[in-house]
């Protein structure tokens, strides 16, 4: 016994003492903001109306801790952010320590983004996006209509490294979190511990990719549960399927062409009902279908579909232009549930690296104008700058 | 006459930069004596970031276009938009830090000489003193 409290007094020493023996690595502290300009036409739900904007900033720290340690903050302050006036939110979006298993291996533990499909873990770093106006279900200012169901927002821990074998690099990355946000304490629903997940049921996830010769491909993949538990029907029917299962399946491509780039991805979460809800809603939707029109304002399932393309032509160092189409659909939502396109083009310009200034005109159209015609267009310019 | 002078002096400059010997150097107390192009591809797109001695590479950048591109065509990256893009999306997700870029042969010389995990490029003809070793050259 003495023998092993002096050898893990001598292990713990070493390790204390050359901790302290390496150079001490300075915090780096940088970051990024995008400034924008936005016009929008009269449509659906608004009169005409143009506005600047600080879109978002986010604040970086970053620090080598020593022995394959590493720390990252991203604090993220969206909306032109004053507390005083109400205006934007500030988001704790990243808090994560990193740590190099092996060169092919780190896990991170903390507040993260997840990887799913290429662009969520990059969705709000403003300077490496062509695009002012994201993919639908990656745009924050989107989220209030259409829903944060398609992606994975947040994790608690990943594994996560590339391993290369001869011309590919193999990517991979498995990571678990807490249960959708709805089933999260908060104070309006006046818990006093805010932030803690009410269930013992967890989302787990990853991704398989891999990346040869500018091209990059891979799958993705999540599980967790929908918090159904209040009726997804009003009265008088009040159909309340619980917490269902749901799996989100993502795939994503992106190559290069000389001067082109390609990038593209798809989405489908699918939800597993249980029998009594699939009939019940099946119910509904047969005793509330208009005979004239021969629809329903219910639907059958909860199941999503989302897939954007976006091909850009790099003109020389400088100057890009592209052109994006986006589509998603949402079997139980009115508005979208024969699907939403936006079209987009749009162009940049980067004098330094560190400043892009960028131009998009996009215009979202909802296919399904039973209930209601949605189109929105809106003439968007904006700086991004990175410091 | 005059213009054409000009212009030939500005042409002759050109082909004599495009020609330019470069040399890939580290450190003198790094033990590394060579390295292959596809190792100087992993360090510079960032799938490595320690060398054999478990120390931190300090990647360093040369800002001049003409360099630039000799040095990334010869480590078979695609093209410099694309690598710039890589760093930015590793410096950014905090992965670690983009590699410094560096506004002449000089100061990466002293860069290089003063940080002893640091790798870098120049014109061969600017390597001088004993504190920076050529550890690959290209024509």
């Amino acid at each position: 016994m003495k023998k092993i409290i002096t050898a893990l007094t001598a292990v713990v020493i070493f390790l204390v003492t050359t901790g302290y023996a390496q150079e001490a690595q300075p915090l780096e502290v940088f970051g990024y903001f995008q400034a924008k300009f936005a016009y929008s036409p009269k449509n659906s739900f608004e009169r005409a109306q143009n506005s600047f904007n600080i879109q978002q900033m986010n604040i970086l720290l970053r620090k080598e801790l020593g022995h394959d340690f590493s720390a990252f903050v991203n604090v993220e302050l969206t909306n032109s952010f004053s507390s005083e006036r109400n205006w934007g939110a500030l988001n704790l979006e990243e808090a994560w320590v990193k740590y190099q298993i092996i060169p092919e291996l780190s896990i991170k533990g903390g507040l993260l983004i997840p990887t799913f499909n290429n662009l969520n873990a990059i969705k709000s770093k403003t300077p490496l996006l062509p695009y002012i106006v994201r993919p639908v279900v990656y745009e924050s200012s989107m989220s209030v209509l259409i829903g944060t169901d398609y992606v994975p927002e947040r994790a608690y821990i990943q594994l996560y490294g590339t391993k290369t074998l001869g011309d590919v690099d193999l990517n991979y990355a498995a990571y678990t979190g807490n249960s959708e946000t709805s089933y999260i304490t908060t104070g309006v629903a006046g818990s006093t511990v805010t932030g803690n997940d009410t269930t013992t049921f967890k989302m787990i996830g990853g991704r398989v990719g891999i990346s040869t010769r500018g091209i990059k491909a891979g799958i993705s993949g999540t599980y967790d549960r929908k918090n159904v538990q209040v009726p997804v029907i009003p009265a008088p029917y009040f159909v309340s399927p619980g917490n269902v299962p749901r799996v989100r399946i993502g795939g994503d491509l992106s190559f290069k062409v000389d001067a082109f780039s390609f990038e593209g991805e798809f989405i489908l979460v699918r939800h597993t009902l249980n029998d009594f809800s699939k009939a019940a809603l099946a119910g509904i939707v047969q005793m509330t279908t208009d005979p004239r029109t021969g629809k329903s304002p219910f639907h059958y399932g909860l199941d999503k579909k989302f897939g954007y393309v976006n091909l850009m032509y790099d003109i020389n160092d400088q100057w890009y232009v592209y052109a994006g189409y986006d589509y998603l659909s949402d079997e139980f939502n009115t508005i979208f549930n024969d699907g939403l396109m936006k079209y987009s083009v749009g162009g940049g310009f980067r004098p330094i690296d560190q400043v892009v200034l960028k131009a998009q005109y996009i215009d979202v159209k909802g296919k399904n104008e039973d209930f209601i015609k949605l189109n929105y267009e809106s003439y968007n310019v904006a700086v991004s700058i990175l410091f | 006459m005059k213009y054409f002078c000009v212009i030939l002096i500005l042409m002759a400059a050109i082909v004599v930069t495009g020609n330019a010997q470069i040399a890939v150097i580290v450190n003198n107390s790094n033990p590394i004596a060579k390295i292959t192009p596809g190792s100087l591809k992993d360090i510079y797109l960032l799938s490595t970031l320690k060398w054999s001695d478990g120390m931190n590479i300090a990647v360093l950048d040369n800002r001049e276009k003409s360099i630039q591109k000799k040095f990334y065509d010869f480590i078979g990256a695609r093209d410099i938009m694309s690598v710039k893009k890589q760093w930015l999306r590793f410096q950014l997700s905090g992965e670690g830090k983009a590699p410094e870029t560096v506004d002449s042969d000089n100061e990466m010389l002293s860069k290089v000489a003063s940080t002893p995990g640091a790798i870098g490029y120049l014109r061969l003809s600017e390597v001088k003193g004993n504190d920076v070793k050529v550890i690959a050259q290209i024509e």
